[in-house]
Formats: structure tokens, sequence, C-alpha cells
């Protein structure tokens, strides 16, 4: 009897043993990639990576920076490039954000590729532009009820390059209830001719991770990691043209003042048109940098409209809805070009106000995510 | 049934801090197949569909969009809609994202007030999920129906 | 009854249509009401299904003639025959997640699940009080998996026709999938005068 419930132990011991090493076995074989080699432009950059991570994580260890707004989760689609070898299948994650055409031109999104071999892939030369900084946040400042405004100071000796209206993403660090690093892009509303520094308009989102993390838990003093800049939401002035129309509302203040700022700096010379929009008063702000835009720069006209008046507000500009504002003051598209940042069905509207007053799509321009 | 194996992964990602801030479970200590199963048995009991619902749902924040943050009437119903950039991935990993979108609603006659966001709608149409009890966004189905019930009727007679 | 006579490829096409594992056996039924609702993740989870249980039915029965019945463990085979599924179904979830990733990606939840399917220690259970030989059991481990694939492919696909009906509440869901299962079950009885191997 006891010989026998020995052999059963025994047996079922073995027999799992076995099966549990022929499964570490495989994961050992199927499972490592080994030293994969990346391919960059045709030869221009060969990356030599560990095999196993997402081509958009194994990019960015090796300090190259691809767009993302969501962080990998496959609900931004930024992260396209053009993957001309060892990419695989199409993945169901990814077919919502490609296109026919990007398709057939090899496009993928690199936070769902998984290294597995050699890659050849493209990246845009700007984006070796790309860099990462540690921060020190210099000042917090509320604007409105929810939108803070964030002076984010570089380490002594570093820069950064970017042209008005792109943005950076930010990293925030596990705080309360959030157990990981997530990260979100935001527009610099600075000038890009301060290479130190730069500020952010950041609007609390409800339930928001990270904008959560900007409103309640940081302090000034604190550091943040930050990357950038990305984007190709920046001043075309194509040819012939005059006068630039530039709508916004609530934090998509902050590309438009970057923009402006930096045509005042440089004396070029637009007419500009800025219509501002806001519900309430107590979510109208940055009236007074306008004011003081407008004084330097006698091409400037800053116009911002209020929809919900209340009586007894101290409020003496536009009434109504930004957009019929502006359709008001725009006769036609002629030589103008128009520069958008809002919420999304915001710019929807505005983009079809545009297409009626004669804008072609072409001289539209807006942040897409 | 067989507890889905993928539960665990999915009740994480429901957790506090992962998708959202306050995420979607709030402090029901249930299952989210047990979520599921038993508000799919208040709807059976009402007669109606999650998916259905859902329409309405959709259809009210499309008619609250074209005001633009601004109040608007459609069928009865007050309805506004504030949006943020940017888009949130579905908890199940199913490959759909919804804007970050949030719909404010009053039935002008009864009076009666519901939140809903778009990821919401995504849960309750294509889940059946109508989130833990204590979570932010968590709506009853039997409040649901009653809310909706005008416009129910309404698009009945329509028929 | 004596199996060993009888032709593999015989055994093959009934377990495909006769003995079907949804139709005749009622086994693997969870996994075949859960995840028929969507035609195209039903197929994928057939194929799966399909690829296990030609396998499994192989290797068990390797496992069984030149390990169970020599050590004579026989009062274990239950035991051994979970764990060999399970330590399978790991396998191809690397296998499928190297070589395959879009259907990795599409199967998701559904490979591990398959552990749980009892379609597959009903093969090989089958297989072993059938006293099948080694060609034998692995076409009945592959027809078995091709029925059980067609059956899921085709409840899907009723399933999605009806999706947008307007049915009594009592009657929604898994109850009036239960019903096609029975006349579907029943439509397959017409099958068994052409072979009967159960």
């Amino acid at each position: 009897m006891m010989l026998k419930i020995l052999q059963a132990t025994i047996s079922i011991a073995l027999i799992s043993t076995v099966l549990a090493g022929i499964i570490s076995l495989a994961e050992k074989l199927l499972n490592n990639y080994g030293r994969c080699k990346i391919e960059i432009n045709d030869g221009a950059r060969v990356l030599e990576v560990e095999g196993g991570s997402s081509l958009l994580a194994a990019l960015s260890n090796q300090k190259i920076f691809i767009p993302s707004a969501c962080g990998g989760k496959a609900t931004c689609g930024l992260c396209k490039l053009r993957i001309t070898e060892g990419a695989g299948p199409l993945l169901p994650t990814e077919e919502p954000y490609l296109s026919a055409q990007e398709r057939a031109q090899d496009y993928r999104l690199s936070c769902q590729i998984k290294v597995k071999n050699d890659l050849r892939i493209y990246v845009a030369e700007e984006l070796f532009n790309i860099k990462e900084y540690i921060a020190k946040v210099e000042l917090i400042r509320d604007l409105t009820h929810d939108i803070k405004l964030l002076r984010l100071r570089l380490p002594e000796g570093e820069s950064i390059k970017f042209k008005a209206g792109q943005f950076v993403q930010f990293y925030t660090k596990p705080y309360g209830k959030v157990k990981e690093e997530v990260f979100r892009a935001y527009s610099i509303a600075s000038k890009p001719s301060d290479q130190n520094q730069i500020e952010l308009m950041i609007r609390k989102v409800p339930d928001g991770i990270a904008t959560g993390y900007v409103h309640t838990a940081l302090k000034e003093g604190d550091t943040v990691r930050l990357s950038g800049p990305y984007g190709d939401f920046y001043r075309r002035g194509g040819e012939g043209v005059k006068e630039l129309i530039m709508l916004a509302g609530g934090s998509g203040m902050a590309p438009i003042a970057s923009l402006i700022r930096d045509i005042t700096e440089q004396q070029l010379d637009y007419k500009i048109r800025y219509f501002f929009g806001a519900s309430t008063l107590r979510d109208m702000f940055y009236l007074e940098e306008m004011a003081a835009l407008e004084k330097e720069n006698p091409n400037f006209e800053f116009i911002p409209a209020l929809s919900r008046y209340q009586e007894g507000d101290d409020w003496d500009g536009r009434i109504g809805n930004v957009i019929e504002v502006m359709k008001q003051e725009v006769s036609d598209g002629e030589a103008k070009e128009a520069y958008l940042c809002g919420s999304p069905g915001m710019l929807n509207a505005t983009v079809k106000a545009l297409h009626e007053l004669g804008f072609k799509d072409q001289a539209i321009f807006y942040d897409k995510f | 049934m067989k507890k889905n194996p993928a539960d665990k992964k999915f009740s994480d990602n429901m957790g506090a801090g992962q998708y959202t801030l306050e995420g979607f479970l709030g402090t029901d200590q249930r299952q989210i197949a047990e979520i599921i199963n038993e508000d799919q048995a208040k709807l059976d009991q009402l007669g109606v569909r999650a998916e259905d619902l859902a329409i309405l749902l959709r259809r009210l924040s499309r008619a609250g969009m074209t005001g633009l943050g601004e109040a608007v009437e459609y069928r009865g119903y007050e309805i506004s809609v504030d949006e943020w950039r940017g888009w949130l991935g579905c908890p199940f990993k199913d490959a759909k994202r919804a804007a970050k979108r949030l719909s404010s609603c009053r039935h002008l006659a009864s009076g009666r007030e519901l939140k809903w966001s778009d990821l919401s709608i995504h849960l309750i149409a294509d889940h059946g999920f109508f989130q833990g009890r204590g979570a932010a966004h968590r709506i009853e189905p039997e409040e649901l129906y009653n809310f909706l019930l005008p416009l129910i009727e309404a698009e009945a007679k329509e028929d | 009854m004596d199996y060993s006579p009888i032709n593999p490829w015989v055994i093959f096409f009934a377990s495909i249509l006769t003995s079907n594992m949804i139709f005749a056996n009622f086994l693997g039924m969870c996994s075949f009401i859960s995840v028929s609702g969507e035609y195209k993740t039903a197929s994928g989870l057939g194929k799966a299904v399909t690829m296990v249980l030609a396998i499994t039915s192989g290797v068990n029965w390797l496992i069984y003639h030149y390990i169970i019945l020599p050590l004579d463990i026989v009062y274990l085979r239950n035991i051994v025959f979970i764990m060999v599924i399970a330590a399978l179904v790991q396998i191809l979830e690397l296998f499928l997640d190297r070589y395959a990733p879009d259907l990795h990606a599409k199967l998701g939840i559904f490979l591990p699940l398959i552990t749980v399917n009892c379609a597959i220690l009903g093969a090989t259970l089958f297989m072993v009080i059938r006293n099948y030989s080694f060609l034998q059991a692995i076409l009945f481990g592959l027809g078995s998996g091709l029925g059980w694939w067609l059956a899921i492919v085709m409840l899907a696909a009723i399933r999605e026709k009806i999706a947008k009906a307007k049915m009594p509440p009592g009657l929604q869901g898994p109850a009036i999938t239960f019903i096609i299962t029975g006349i579907m079950a029943m439509a397959f009885i017409g099958f068994s005068g052409i072979f009967q191997v159960q």
C-alpha cells in the first residue's frame, strides 16, 4: 500500500516536472528573441536592442522618442512609423488607426509592435531632435478654476529647440492611488526663444490621472521628466498669406500664445486675429498678457468672447459663441491661414465654419489628438 | 459559468489609477462578471437591452455636442456636453477608444438628471457593464431606463 | 464494442458529423455558448480548439500507452491528462505569440480558456476508453476539433443573424441559444444513418 502511494506520488511529480521543464524550455526558445538589430532610415543608424519589448519602448530606451499621447495603450495613433521589414502581420489593435494608404506604405503603430527580430524602420529626421529632460517646476499658477500654468526650468546648460505650437510629453510620477508612471502630451505656451524653460497650461480633466497629478500632487520645486518637442502644428505662412486667423478655447490658449509671441518677437509681417472662447467669466484668462502683446504688436488683435454672459458680469468684450463671433468678423479665406486649438467638437465645428468661409483644408492647422 | 481567467486582468485595469483616477469599480466587491449579470437580470426584468439604452444615450450626447458646451434642447431633454482633449482606452482592451466627453442631461418635464461619459456609453453598449457601485459613473439600469422612458415611448409611437 | 477494425478515416468523419462533440456528446458547452456571439472570434476559438484537440489526443495517447499503462497508474490518468492539456495550451500560447501575433491578439483570453474546455479532456478519455490505435486517436482528435469548430461557427452565424431580432425577454441570450443548439443537434441526428461509431 505504502509503495503504491509512493509510486503514484513520484510518477505524478516526475510527469509534472517533465512538463514544467518542457514549458520553461519552450519559453526559453519561443520567448527569447535575443539581440535584435533595428536599422533606421536605410542604415543611417543601426541599433542593437534586447528583443521582447515594444518598438516604442525599445526606441525610447535608445533615446529616440516617437510621439505618443496615450502612453502605448493604442488609443492615440500618434506613434505611427514605417516598418518595411520584420513587423509581422497587422494586429487588430492597430486597425482603427491606419488608413488603407498607410497600410500600403507599411505604416504601423510602434507601441503595438514587439521587437522579435531584425527590423527596418523609417523615422522622420526631426524626431532625432527630440530629447529627454529632467525639469524643475519653477511656478504653478492658477489661470482659472480648472486651468493651471506650469513653468518648468530645464537643467543648467540644456536647451530645447522647438517651433511655436509644438508639444512636449509630460511624465507623471506615481501618486495616491496611481501606481505607475503615465505620460500625456501638452502644448508649449512660452516662446521658442526661451530655450531654458517652457510653460504649459493644463486643464483639469475630471477623473484624469495626469491632470489630477498636476492639479493635486505637483508642488513648486518638484522635478518632472519630459521629452520633446513633438508635433506638426506650427506656423506655415504659405505663399501670399497675409493674415493668420487663430481660434482657441480653454487650455487651447497654450500653443496659440506661443505662436503669437514668436511672431511678435520676430516682427513678422502678418495680421493676426485671435478669437478666444470661454463660457463664463471664471473660465476667461490671460486677458492682461494678450493686451500686452497687442501693445507690442500693432498687427495683432485679440477678440475674446463669452458665451454664457450673465447680467452683472464685468465684461465689455464680445458675447456669444466664439465660432459665431469669428464668422461675423472674418469675411473670406483669401490669403489667410487658420490655426486652431480646442476640444474635438469645437475643432470640428470651427473647421466646418472655415470651409463655409472659403478656407481650404491645406490652410487650416490643428493638433489631431 | 466558469470563471473567466481574464477577469483578474480586467479588474486590475478597472482599478483606481489605471485608466482613470477613481477607476470603474468604486466600492463594489463583486466580480465584473457578477456585476454584469446582475445588471443584465435587472434589464431582463424591465424588458430592455443594454445596447438599445446606449443608442439613446449616444443620440442625446450627439445632440448635446452641437451646443459646444452650451445646453441644447432635444425631444424634451436639456443636454450639455463638456469635452477635453485626448482619448480613453477601454479597460476591456477591445481596441476601441472613447473621447473624453461628459454629458449632463435633464428631462425637462420630470426634472430627472443624469450624467454619463462617452466611455460609459461604450461600456454599456458593447460590454453590458454599468460599472461598480460607488464608481463615479455608475448608472443603475433601472434609473437609466426610467430616465430614458419618455424618449423610448416617443420613439415607439413613431415606429 | 471493438473499435480496432474501424478505418481511422471513418472515425475522422464520424467525429465531425455523427459523433459531433457538441451535438452528440454535449461537451464543451460553456465556451460554445459564451463565445458564439461573434462569428470572427468563434472561428478563431474553433481553430485553436481544433489544434489543441488534435495535438493532445496524440500526446495523451503516447503518454497513456508508454507511461501510464507500464507504471500501472491508470487511476491517475485524469490528473495526468489535465496537466498535459494545460501544458500544451501554455506552449501553444507562446508559439502563437511568436509566430502568429495577430491570431494571438484576436484569441486573447480564449486561449487559456481552452484548458478548461471539457471537449478536450472528453476526446482524450473517449480515445482511451475505446482503445483507439495511435492513428485512430489523432484523426479522432482532429475530427472532433473540426466538428466543434463547425458547430460553433454555425451557431455564431445564426446568433449574428438574430442579434437584432425582437424577442421576449425570457428568451434572450442563453435561452434562445440553447433552443437553437437543440434544433441543430436534431438536424445533426440526420447524419447518423451514414455511419455510427459511438
